[in-house]
């Protein structure tokens, strides 16, 4: 099942529909949290209000806000750093602002007026997620609901309120059906949507009480059986995670015995529900460092922990590769932690969810092997490179003085039978469930794609240009793979490049992509998505503005051709003497649109001088494309067509 | 030679550090000050000002360009490097270096508003270090109290403690994001205490040129450094002297017409 992410309007544009019909009076008096605003650098010169950024009411708002507005004489930016943070920008003479990653276009452009700035005051506010609402005769700054975002994937989900404000809502229901919360002080345009995720049927938003003391209610209609952690807070944000027992991730038809008696049978993904149950009465244990090292195979996260605590692990069946491990009768000594790509973890984040439970939640690039080490000190995780079909799914056990857990300390998941009944060829730790849905009309086929080509140079140093030694190293891969008994597809096999056809450009632009070289790349995944071919693999030389980074590097776009990249990273980093720069996720055009498993690989930086001396030999290229071709043998030997996916291409 | 680029007067600051790392070598200071300041500019206009200043350096031909403008950095994050045969080193590269060796997670950056408006620093930061927090706080006051040579009492100290101000408490560093900040650091050393790490990236930027000429085998040079501006002559020689402490620089002035659109 794909991974979910939903939101209920943008605040954004809702406040200003609200605002275009009410905030018309003029020089009426303002009101925030009931104490009057009076703005006195007001102007109507350009139509709507504009309103000076010396106004010491404004500035007085702001600091209640915790915002702080930077503007200097001469400057054409006026920011506006709030206390999320994010950055509110907006420009001298220019209709145009951004809020964070988000352009928007306000009534007018800011102006001078003497030597002072202003700016459209409905705009500013909407920013700040004000919503100017008339109550009598004045104009009350109600805070408004920024946001619901609703984050996951099949049994579990995390939902995300924001607003301008910080957030404490109260539970005011919390039944088997559904669970409400109120936000005081609060306003909200938004509407009610409809999710079916983590056990989340809808979320209904209603405001109620006076424009100035609103109280909006939030109802989530949960399915039978759904739960719900406890509410936290995180910079002010409001977070509660949801578990649902239906919409079980479909990747297999039927569950095979589980290995581990703690996995639960009926397939039910916990939620777990933060309570004291089962924790220590007071929490007496900390956490006070999260570490994250790469290791030859694969990850370490050291979790320190003073004290002693129990804890609870979970992880979600593939393609939903999540873990976490609540440890519990723990306070977290430090500020949350995100982290990102340090592979295979795709992500990290360390929480306080409830005052006596710390969560460390991760995230794979697949079912990765899995063994939490307890001990005296706290924690340590070790994520493995290897997959395995169907690891434990649970876990407990305890740190600190005591030593204890329901499982082998040193758990390194077993490997059993896969789906059908056989061990996967190639070795069983390389198996994987391949990318689900594509089926190779010629499964010997492989797709080889030089990078760049005729007046497209990619990168040059010293007159040798990345388009020829790209061309160079796919030519002799592509001899070998004749050899070996593939069929190859060349996307370019001179010096031009792949030119955009009608067709690719419109298929770029459909994908809201309007650069011309998308249309270029675009007509490249058309060559391979039209052949039907197995796989598909990108040669490029990487370079940089300085001599610093060397190394080869294979990109993927898709979560499924992770395994094709590791493997064909790994195979690399044997024989070509560069640095490892290991596996990279990216959204590169290329491999992001083709069908098959896809692959880019920068085989080495032509701007450092070590790596430039290997790529202007023949003899590394060649040993460059033998590399490639073993990496492409390991990878279809251990990933057979006939059993690498769910069912859809038997 | 290597070449040093800014808008204005900060890269005296890069050039002195990597005149104290490489007595030897030349360098060309080069100040587009015909187009200051950058913080009136769109993007767009840094962009086209980046190329044709990395093209004028390059067409003088040094070995090395040496970015001494952080809002030009920020606009090359965005826009890409324009192509130049001499090497580039980018201060948002040496600033996250330095923040690597400094083992700081909770970061600081102080900045320009067009550097702080482009996320760049946050972004590259936060992309290398995964556990690291950023906040970013423009300063624009900064610069011109530096280019009026107000560098003494409590003006500047009280407008380096209002910035500092804007930060949260507890950091482990702060990157002096602007390459005239360095000439107000012992302000920023008072307000900000001896447990916080101030980071001028032009230390790390100097030693990678250094790095880079053991590497090539440097030429035998004099040492010398000449100044070039394309604004206003006296006054740049004025200003150069004064901050260098150099009695009579070598300073020159270029032509707009013969570098810049």
């Amino acid at each position: 099942m794909s991974r979910f992410a939903g939101r209920i309007g943008s605040a954004f544009v809702i406040v200003a529909l609200l605002s275009s019909g009410i905030s018309r009076a003029q020089n009426t008096g303002y009101v925030f949290s009931n104490k009057p605003v009076a703005f006195s650098h007001l102007s109507n010169v350009a139509g709507p209000t504009a309103i000076g950024i010396d106004d010491p009411a404004l500035r007085g708002l702001l600091r209640d806000l915790g915002a702080v507005l930077t503007w200097q004489p001469g400057e054409r930016y006026v920011l506006v750093t709030t206390a999320q943070p994010q950055v509110i920008s907006f420009s001298v003479g220019d209709r145009r602002f951004d809020v964070g990653p988000i352009s928007a276009q306000a009534a007018f452009a800011p102006f001078l007026q003497g030597t002072e700035v202003y700016l459209p005051l409905d705009d500013l506010l909407r920013a700040l997620y004000l919503a100017p609402v008339r109550d009598g005769g004045v104009t009350v700054l109600q805070p408004q609901l920024a946001s619901i975002d609703v984050q996951g994937s099949g049994s579990q989900a995390l939902l995300v309120a924001r607003a301008g404000i910080p957030l404490h809502p109260r539970v005011v229901t919390d039944g088997p059906d559904r669970v409400v919360y109120e936000f005081d002080g609060v306003g909200s345009a938004l509407s009610t949507r409809a999710f079916d995720v983590g056990g989340i049927h809808n979320v209904a938003i209603a405001t109620s009480g006076s424009a100035r003391d609103p109280k909006t209610l939030v109802t989530v209609t949960l399915e039978a059986g759904a739960r719900h952690d406890g509410a936290h807070s995180n910079n002010g944000d409001f977070e509660v995670g949801f578990g649902g027992n239906g919409g079980a991730p479909p990747l297999v038809a039927v569950a095979t015995v589980a290995p581990q008696p703690s996995a639960s049978a009926s397939e039910t993904v916990p939620a777990p529900v933060a309570s004291a149950s089962g924790s220590p009465a007071a929490s007496v244990a900390s956490v006070s460092t999260v570490s994250v090292q790469a290791t030859s195979d694969g990850s370490t996260i050291t979790i320190a922990v003073g004290g002693s605590a129990s804890y609870e692990w979970h992880r979600l069946r593939e393609p939903d590769n999540r873990f976490w491990i609540d440890i519990k009768g723990a306070t977290l000594a430090g500020p949350p932690l995100d982290e990102t790509e340090a592979d295979p973890i795709v992500s990290m984040r360390v929480r306080q969810i409830d005052p006596q439970t710390v969560r460390v939640a991760l995230s794979f690039v697949g079912a990765n092997s899995l063994a939490i080490l307890p001990s005296v000190t706290g924690l340590q995780i070790n994520v493995g490179h290897d997959e395995v079909a169907d690891a434990p799914r649970e876990g407990s056990g305890s740190v600190g003085a005591v030593v204890s857990a329901n499982e082998p300390q040193a758990l390194i998941t077993p490997v059993p039978p896969d789906m059908y009944g056989q061990n996967p060829p190639g070795g069983a730790s390389d198996w994987k469930f391949g990318p689900r849905g594509y089926v190779p009309t010629n499964p010997r086929l492989i797709v080889i794609d030089p990078g760049h080509g005729g007046g497209d140079p990619g990168t040059m140093r010293n007159g040798v240009a990345e388009k020829d030694l790209a061309l160079d190293m796919a030519m002799r891969l592509r001899t070998i793979l004749i050899a070996r008994g593939w069929q190859v597809q060349m996307t370019r096999s001179d010096d031009h490049d792949v030119p955009a056809t009608s067709q690719s450009a419109a298929e770029a632009e459909k994908m809201g992509y309007t650069t011309s070289a998308a249309g270029d790349l675009q007509a490249r995944d058309d060559i391979a998505n039209a052949s039907g071919a197995r796989l598909f693999i990108s040669v490029h030389v990487n370079g940089y503005i300085n001599s610093g980074p060397s190394g080869t590097t294979t990109y993927y776009s898709k979560p499924s051709d992770a395994a094709f990249a590791r493997i064909m990273d790994r195979t690399l980093a044997q024989s070509l003497g560069t640095k490892d720069d290991g596996t990279v996720k990216s959204h590169l055009y290329v491999t992001l649109h083709a069908n098959m498993p896809a692959i880019l690989v920068e085989t080495a930086f032509l701007s450092n001088p070590d790596d430039y001396a290997k790529l202007t030999s023949s003899d590394w290229r060649q040993k460059v494309a033998q590399s490639m071709a073993d990496g492409i043998d390991a990878y279809t030997q251990s990933n057979p067509v006939s059993t690498a996916s769910t069912g859809g291409e038997r | 030679m290597i070449g040093i680029f800014d808008s204005g007067l900060g890269g005296l600051t890069v050039v002195r550090a990597v005149r104290e790392r490489l007595p030897a070598s030349d360098i060309l200071f080069f100040s587009d000050q015909a187009h200051v300041p950058y913080g009136e500019r769109t993007p767009d206009e840094l962009h086209a000002l980046l190329e044709a200043n990395l093209r004028y350096l390059d067409a003088r031909d040094v070995d090395a360009i040496v970015m001494g403008c952080n809002t030009s950095c920020a606009i090359a994050d965005a826009y890409g490097w324009p192509v130049t045969r001499a090497e580039v080193f980018d201060l948002i590269d040496s600033a996250t270096i330095a923040i690597q060796r400094a083992n700081a997670l909770r970061i600081g950056v102080i900045a320009t508003t067009a550097t702080v408006r482009s996320g760049a620093y946050g972004r590259r930061i936060r992309n290398a270090i995964h556990a690291s927090e950023v906040w970013e706080v423009p300063a624009p006051a900064l610069v011109p109290l530096v280019e009026a040579g107000e560098l003494t009492g409590d003006g500047p100290r009280n407008a380096v403690a209002d910035v500092c101000a804007q930060l949260p408490p507890d950091l482990d560093a702060v990157v002096l994001a602007c390459t005239h900040y360095p000439i107000l650091d012992a302000h920023f050393a008072a307000v900000l205490g001896p447990n916080v790490v101030r980071i001028d990236p032009a230390f790390v930027q100097a030693q990678g040129v250094a790095e880079m000429q053991a590497r090539d085998g440097a030429l035998e040079e004099a040492g010398h450094t000449s100044y070039v501006t394309n604004g206003d002559l006296a006054l740049f020689a004025r200003n150069v002297a004064r901050i260098t402490g150099e009695p009579n620089p070598d300073c020159s002035e270029l032509g707009v017409s013969a570098s810049l659109p």
